[in-house]
């Protein structure tokens, strides 16, 4: 992890650039990064409609599946989960780097965090939008899906609670609701200032509804550190439970390929792992669409860049670390799925897709012209999605195809529909975090001049010293 | 025909014909229900029918209003069904059937354990017979040239003709082969008022070359009636007799007895050409051409040595079994070895020779007498030239026919391209179509008669043995359909003189014929006759003895010294019955079309079976589009490699390929028929290629290679291997599984546990039939099929053991195992399948959301996911067939096989009542004709599932993964010969 940043800028200021560089005054840099939510850039309206009409794509596809039954999918017997339960993985998966660099990073007091952790929460927040979709929508019976909640009800049933399932209904709820109020409560100054300096009377009586009677009074900052800190505390256990718990989804079953106790770390690596790829992927076009390359600055993407390498190195280590396992058990099934079906079997060419995409992809961090280069990096963190979203795939269809009896053994093929729900909530994430862009300060302003002001006052002490 | 005077009736008019009068009622009540007067006269009618005939009436209750039976009939409970005794028939020979009833509905086709072709036990094409009746697509009305007419205007227009005047000449019968006395009756006596009006029977598999082969041996026509039970030695040349044949049922249980005795276990030796269900039971198999098979007959011959034919086997018949020398003699060593307790049985396909050479081995054996008996046929006019349909061809191609009925037989589809009756029914003035669909043949006809299904009509027919079953309806014909013996009466009897027309319904006809054929001095006790033959489904004392045959070695060895089989073609077509579709009639079953055909697995479809070598040898793969030209004409069907088979040949199976008549079936699959050349099954060549497209095959397993893993799943030794292991396991101590659980079962409760044992199962498929009728399981089309979703909750496992070119292949009933550590149950996340306290891993469909995390954490895959609203599109018809015991699931929720929880509820109530019960059955242990599923009480140290599971060759799949299931599998012992390799 760079642990550069915690040491004075100074002192690496040759190897390190700035986190920030902007050179005017804190007013400049309010009104600044005020501008891209009063005038919004000219693409943001097409973007919209395009996005718009991709969503309501995934609406009618969704539509369909409900009405008709999930045979529209391409599942069957043994494979009983594919896309849904991949796609539901990769985006909850996705939606663990935002409160992984707010809430994490906030603990550990790393300064490149603050330019990009909003960007970061909210597309965690429409990320684990997406992925609350599949596991609604691959029920058979969807409507019924309050049955895995548990309350008091006169058919004196609970949910059955050794089932993940259950407990993954409760981490997914528990994790976006938590997301949600730590995003929000990062907002409400900026809110605030929005209100303040939006022309049109409706804006700004919006903005006030949201900005909480925001003052910007000493005791309003102290509470509201106090609130943040709490919630950053709360949101960090849940970065590793989730996705712990969603492994526990494959983990507790005896399915060969699932049932591996590696499965928690391994998952939670992973997730954060493209997670990181997909804020470079939307931050490298957004700080040049917007042009704010000087506050998310070269240091950002280097600092993104060896998280990269370094969550890539977990996932790898898990690799091994389950081939290995598989080979130590002596289990034939589990040697079979693992190290037979996977590399060699039907799905051959997903396996290596996912060994290309993210054990080789992110071995060219190890360069620091690779770390510093948007459009190299842009291009990996492309990779990265593809191979994690491979790899759930990988993990979740070649178990089921290939499991105990070789009279059951059969592959799945993805239908039309399948393919229409991932794409379609890509457009449908997109467009929501459009809208993110277009309403909300995406950069946080009063954070931001927090850390300006405090380079600065480290710069003095530095010069004093 | 004797006609009674008291049952002959005036003719009244077609409309007042109570019987016509009931059907179009019934048809308006089905079509408009909510009309409150037709529904009120329809429920009174109900009750009249039901309390008259003592017979069911059927209905489907209206939705909007349930009205109670105005007057209960006194046999009916409601929610109790009734069984009643009946009797199914193809070729026609007779299988006796117990039919669930539920007022007046039936349900569910069983064996009956009276009769001697059923033992109790239930084939597939049984089974699905309660589809067929239900189907919607049958025919509804009689028709003239399409437009529907009035039953008086066909009984005017059939019954006038140029033969009335010329003592019959011109008037033809064209019937299915059939074993009724009644019919027999209504034919003699329709003969003697006109002499010359020519009956014929056809059907494309009837067993011709069985009756030649016993003409040629012993000089008349009998059949061979095999006592497996008492023959240590079996060597079937091409003959599939577990699953084919009037006894099939019944040799399938012997089978199955002297194959689970260790100490006393047959051997069978199967020589064939593509791979049957007895070839996958056999110890030994020979794969050669089936044109290859006189030659390993007379081989055979040879070395078993056949003293009294003069001259001996002629040797040049014998030569091309020159490389199969070495499983010819081991095979004749082992016969010689079991004089008396051997037999020798020939295919329906192969030709008369070899039968008669089969007759010839059994006699020097002296197994005649022993373990196969012979005894004429119950065929009317077995062997007789009216079996053959070429006499019809010439007089309807002279243009002689003047009058054709045609009874019950597809013909323009099922005959040989070269008999082309499809244009030469057009030469006859007039013909008239009984069948079931309107169909291929109807299309060439003048007049449809619907035809009444064997579960609607009165009837009587005999089984291989001769003994009668008197065929009761179950209910009235749906579609207002008549019955052979119907239509054939019309023209018996008749005093058309005097404009009288006698006329009796089936009923009357039936008990007519029963009457006639007591023995003299027994009509007094008549009725009380008539009732028992009813109750118990035969008539007592009906067998045909067999008699003492003697072989003709002279006429044989003349016979063999003229026989001089072509030279093998360079790829023989092998034409077969379907195992699902029989020869196309059972094409619109919905059931049997998704049915895995047993080996192969293909549903909904048959194909070109080629064995690995050939397909290596002509680069096709499973799904490539084949040409084949044979006879002249050209199919095209997918290919399908099967492993085992006879190299440079191809399979080809009847029934598919149907154009009209079979909805479900329409173009599905190849029409064998229309390669096949003068009879359906002699072997053909063929050529073929491929023609670029791809099929995709709707096959319900795609993988059969154990991956070694034989110890896990299916256990298979020799007989030897096994007493070897056996030594061995007993001095090994068991291995204690730890466990946190405390498991001790409620006492007071039943513990019910299942034995598969895998040397009694053949993988017929019956089982999956039964289960599917029993639980109301839908079928999904063959598309999903192709995509992995088909229903059955009980499947057979088909895996390859050993040669990867000529594999053993061994089946595995797979269902739900029940596991007392069930992984399904503990991932649910709503408590919807559930472990009950006698054991039973329980779907909760209510509770279900579909989450199908069961079905992931199954290890033995046996649930099946409701991926759609597979019961939306069936019409009111198609719900009779319903078990209203059984709910039918929604779409989005799992099943499973429940072990028939209905059954075993039912059981415990009424226990609980302390009403008389019987030990309680599943669906597939009861219909399984080798007896290969027993289920039972565990708790209960005398059941025999208790016994079996203690068994040293029981075994639990799986067993590692510690689910302790409740399905325990008895390991799959063969008896090879050590001589051979």
């Amino acid at each position: 992890m760079s642990a550069a940043a915690s040491v004075p800028p100074r002192a690496r200021a040759d190897v390190d650039p700035p986190v920030l560089e902007h050179e005017g005054s804190h007013m400049e840099l309010t009104d600044e990064l005020l501008d891209k939510v009063l005038q919004p850039p000219r693409w943001m309206r097409p973007a919209l409609v395009v996005t718009f009409l991709g969503s309501l794509v995934l609406f009618a596809a969704i539509a369909y599946t409900v009405t008709t039954g999930i045979g529209v999918w391409g599942n069957n017997i043994p494979v009983a989960w594919a896309f849904g339960i991949t796609n539901f993985v990769w985006w909850i998966g996705i939606g663990h780097a935002g409160t992984f660099i707010s809430a994490f990073l906030l603990l550990l007091e790393q300064q490149w965090r603050t330019s990009i952790n909003r960007f970061a929460e909210a597309m965690t927040l429409f990320a684990v939008m997406q992925a609350g979709l599949f596991p609604l929508l691959h029920m058979g019976r969807p409507w019924f899906f309050y049955w895995l909640i548990p309350y008091p009800n006169t058919m004196k049933v609970w949910p059955q609670f050794r089932s993940a399932l259950t407990w993954d209904v409760a981490a997914v709820m528990t994790y976006f609701t938590v997301s949600l109020l730590f995003w929000y409560l990062g907002l409400v100054p900026d809110l605030a200032v929005v209100r303040d300096r939006a022309r049109e009377r409706w804006r700004r009586r919006v903005y006030a509804i949201f900005a909480l009677g925001w003052r910007g009074s000493a005791h309003d900052w102290q509470r509201w550190r106090i609130g943040y800190g709490l919630l950053g505390g709360i949101a960090t256990p849940l970065v590793v439970s989730v996705h712990s718990i969603v492994s526990s989804d494959f983990a507790i079953a005896n399915l060969p390929g699932w049932h591996s106790l590696v499965f928690p770390p391994y998952f939670v690596a992973g997730a954060i792992y493209s997670g990181f790829a997909m804020v470079l992927t939307l931050m490298i076009p957004a700080r040049r669409l917007y042009r704010v390359e000087h506050v998310i600055t070269t240091r950002h993407l280097d600092s993104m860049a060896k998280m990269l390498l370094v969550t890539g190195w977990i996932v790898i280590y898990s690799y091994v670390i389950e081939a290995w396992s598989a080979w130590y058990s002596g289990d034939r099934f589990e040697m079979y799925t693992t190290l037979v079906m996977r590399p060699f079997g039907p799905y051959a060419f997903v396996y290596w897709t996912v060994i290309a995409c993210n054990c080789v992809t992110p071995q060219l961090f190890w360069w620091r012209r690779a770390r510093r280069s948007a459009a190299v990096l842009w291009i990996a963190s492309l990779f990265v999605q593809v191979g994690m979203w491979a790899e759930r795939f990988m993990l979740i269809v070649t178990s089921q195809a290939r499991d105990f009896l070789p009279s059951s053994w059969r592959v799945y093929r993805p239908t039309v529909i399948d393919g229409t729900l991932l794409f379609g909530t890509i457009a449908f994430f997109l467009f929501l975090f459009l809208l993110f862009l277009r309403f909300v300060p995406f950069i946080p302003i009063a954070e931001l001049k927090e850390l300006k002001h405090r380079i600065a006052v480290e710069r003095e002490d530095g010069a004093r010293a | 025909m004797t006609a009674k005077d008291h049952l002959a009736a005036p003719s009244p008019p077609d409309e007042d014909d109570p019987r016509s009068r009931r059907a179009a009622d019934l048809a308006v009540a089905l079509e408009d229900a909510r009309d409150p007067i037709a529904r009120r006269d329809f429920i009174a009618r109900m009750g009249a029918a039901i309390a008259l005939a003592g017979l069911g009436a059927c209905t489907r209750a209206p939705r909007d209003e349930i009205i109670p039976y105005v007057v209960q009939p006194p046999e009916v409970t409601p929610g109790v069904p009734r069984f009643y005794a009946t009797a199914s028939t193809l070729e026609g020979y007779a299988l006796g059937l117990l039919v669930e009833s539920h007022e007046g509905r039936p349900t569910k086709v069983e064996g009956n354990p009276r009769h001697p072709a059923s033992l109790g036990a239930a084939g597939a094409f049984e089974q699905a017979s309660v589809l067929s009746l239900y189907d919607p697509t049958r025919a509804r009305a009689v028709t003239e040239r399409g437009s529907v007419v009035a039953w008086s205007r066909l009984e005017e227009a059939l019954t006038e003709g140029t033969w009335t005047s010329a003592a019959g000449d011109g008037l033809h019968f064209l019937l299915e082969p059939t074993s009724s006395p009644a019919i027999a009756a209504v034919l003699a006596d329709v003969r003697a008022r006109l002499p010359r009006a020519v009956v014929s029977f056809h059907s494309p598999l009837m067993p011709q070359n069985q009756w030649e082969g016993a003409l040629i041996a012993f000089g008349r026509v009998l059949e061979p009636r095999l006592a497996l039970e008492r023959a240590d030695v079996v060597v079937a040349l091409d003959a599939d007799f577990l699953t084919t044949g009037p006894a099939r049922l019944r040799l399938a249980r012997a089978f199955a007895d002297r194959r689970s005795t260790l100490d006393a276990m047959i051997r069978l030796y199967s020589v064939e050409a593509l791979y049957t269900v007895t070839g996958a039971a056999a110890d030994h198999r020979l794969r050669v051409r089936a044109g290859e098979v006189l030659a390993i007959a007379a081989a055979l011959a040879s070395a078993v040595g056949l003293p009294n034919l003069p001259a001996g086997v002629p040797a040049a018949l014998a030569a091309p079994a020159e490389p199969h020398r070495a499983f010819i003699e081991a095979a004749a060593r082992d016969l010689a070895a079991h004089r008396g307790r051997s037999v020798v049985i020939a295919g329906h396909a192969q030709p008369p020779e070899v039968h008669a050479l089969a007759h010839a081995i059994n006699a020097a054996l002296d197994n005649l007498g022993a373990t196969v008996t012979l005894a004429p046929s119950p065929i009317v006019a077995a062997g007789d030239m009216a079996h053959d349909t070429a006499m019809l061809a010439s007089a309807l191609d002279a243009g002689a026919v003047d009058t054709l009925v045609i009874c019950g037989t597809n013909v323009t589809y099922a005959s040989p391209a070269d008999q082309a009756f499809t244009e030469l029914l057009g030469r006859a003035r007039q013909t008239a179509y009984l069948g079931l669909h309107e169909d291929e043949t109807s299309a060439r006809c003048t007049f449809m008669i619907p035809e009444a299904h064997a579960l609607e009509s009165w009837g009587d027919t005999r089984a291989f043995d001769g003994t009668t079953s008197i065929v009761q309806p179950l209910i009235d014909p749906l579609f207002g359909g008549r019955t052979a013996l119907e239509v054939l009466s019309l023209f018996s009897g008749a005093d058309r003189a005097r404009g009288m027309i006698a006329r009796k319904t089936p009923y009357d006809l039936v008990r007519a014929h029963f009457h006639d054929d007591l023995p003299p001095g027994a009509t007094r006790d008549f009725e009380q006759r008539w009732r028992r033959a009813l109750k118990l489904g035969i008539v007592e004392g009906t067998a045909i003895d067999p008699i003492e045959a003697r072989v003709d070695w002279a006429g044989l060895a003349k016979r063999l010294a003229r026989t001089a089989p072509a030279p093998p073609p360079a790829i023989e077509l092998v034409i077969r019955p379907d195992p699902r579709v029989y020869d196309g009639r059972f094409a619109s079953n919905a059931w049997l079309l998704e049915l895995p055909a047993p080996v192969t697995n293909l549903t909904w479809t048959n194909a070109a079976t080629l064995s690995t070598e050939t397909a290596d040898m002509l680069g096709i793969e499973t799904g490539d589009e084949l040409e084949l030209r044979a006879s002249g004409e050209i199919v095209n069907a997918p290919a399908l490699v099967v492993p085992g088979q006879a190299t440079d040949t191809i399979g080809l199976t009847l029934g598919w390929g149907r154009s009209r008549g079979a909805t479900l079936a329409h173009g599905r699959g190849a029409n064998a028929f229309a390669l096949a050349a003068g009879t359906a099954l002699s072997p053909i060549s063929v050529d073929l290629h491929k023609t670029g497209r791809r099929h995709d095959l709707a096959l319900t397993q795609r993988h059969h290679h154990l991956e070694g893993r034989d110890e896990d799943i299916l256990h298979h030794a020799t007989l030897e291997e096994h007493r070897r292991a056996g030594a061995r396991h007993d001095a090994a101590t068991t291995k204690r599984r730890l466990t946190l659980y405390d498991k001790s079962p409620r006492a007071g409760t039943h513990q019910w546990g299942m034995a598969i044992d895998l040397t009694r199962c053949t993988g017929c498929g019956a089982c999956v039939v039964a289960c599917q009728a029993e639980n109301n399981v839908p079928t999904v089309g063959p598309d999903a099929v192709f995509l992995g979703r088909a229903m059955h909750w009980l499947r057979i496992d088909t895996y390859f053991v050993g040669a990867p070119e000529a594999p053993e292949i061994a089946p595995q009933p797979m269902l739900c195992q029940h596991c007392e550590m069930a992984p399904c149950e503990y991932v649910c996340p709503v408590n919807a399948t559930v472990h009950s306290d006698d054991g039973l891993n329980e779907m909760v469909y209510n509770r279900c959301v579909g989450t199908r995390f069961c079905s992931n954490n199954c290890p033995y895959k046996v649930r099946r996911f409701n991926w759609f609203d597979f019961h939306r599109g069936e019409d009111a018809t198609r719900e009779l067939a319903h078990n209203p015991d059984v709910t039918v699931r929604q779409r989005g929720v799992m099943e499973k096989c429940t072990f028939c929880v209905q059954r075993l509820r039912e059981h415990d109530i009424r226990e609980r009542q302390g009403r008389a019960t019987k030990p309680p059955e599943t669906a597939c242990q009861q219909t399984c004709p080798s007896r290969a599923i027993v289920f039972g009480d565990l708790s209960d140290a005398a059941a025999e599932v208790t016994r079996l599971r203690g068994d040293d060759r029981a075994y639990a799949v799986l067993d590692e993964l510690a689910t302790e299931p409740r399905v325990r599998y008895l390991a799959r012992i063969k008896n090879p010969n050590p001589e051979l390799p």
